[in-house]
């Protein structure tokens, strides 16, 4: 069950928070983050076998690999920029977080762009 | 590992808050500050270390 710790250690983490919060704050932004690294080293392992079926579906499929291993890294990129921007939103660095949300976005357009090349190239070639 | 770290920071956390508060009414107010500045160097090397392991799992993971 692993909600039940998921869930026990977050009650765990906001209880210690809501203790240390008023008389250390920048203590508090780095155990709220350790908490959240915790909480997420503990729901990967799933998110690791739920991939493996993806893959494993793809193969099938006869998908071809390059899109879903850049869907993947996408995935990733999302993962890590969000965690980053809460994690300064917290501090309350809102302009940061901002910051850390738009550099997210644009990395993720970037590994985007060779797709998007392909459709282009698939449309001009069905136009001509 | 997960949840023993959680109660290192707090534990850090709570113990500087007490040392930092008995100096300062013994008016030792640099020696205060030093401590909290070595909790939070000590804090952040087992922070450091956790995002590096959630870094590291992601970035196999999602081959980034």
């Amino acid at each position: 069950m692993e909600v039940v710790q998921v869930v026990g250690l977050a009650l765990v983490a906001v209880t210690l928070l809501a203790v240390i919060r008023p008389q250390r704050p920048e203590l508090a932004v780095l155990l709220s983050l350790a908490a959240g690294a915790a909480l997420l080293a503990l729901v990967l392992a799933r998110v690791g076998a739920v991939l493996d079926l993806l893959r494993q579906v793809a193969l099938k499929a006869n998908v071809n690999f390059q899109y879903l291993t850049l869907v993947l890294k996408i995935i990733g990129v999302a993962y890590l920029a969000e965690l980053g921007a809460q994690v300064a939103r917290d501090a309350g660095e809102g302009a940061v977080a901002a910051k850390v949300e738009l550099a997210g976005k644009v990395i993720i357009l970037a590994l985007a762009v060779p797709i998007f090349a392909a459709v282009m190239e698939l449309m001009l070639k069905m136009l001509s | 590992m997960d949840v023993g770290v959680i109660w290192q920071i707090a534990g850090v956390g709570i113990l500087v808050a007490v040392i930092h508060g008995v100096l300062k009414t013994a008016g030792r107010d640099e020696l205060a500050w030093l401590v909290t500045l070595g909790g939070v160097t000590v804090v952040f090397l087992l922070v450091v270390r956790l995002i590096n392991a959630l870094f590291t799992t992601v970035r196999t993971m999602f081959q980034l």
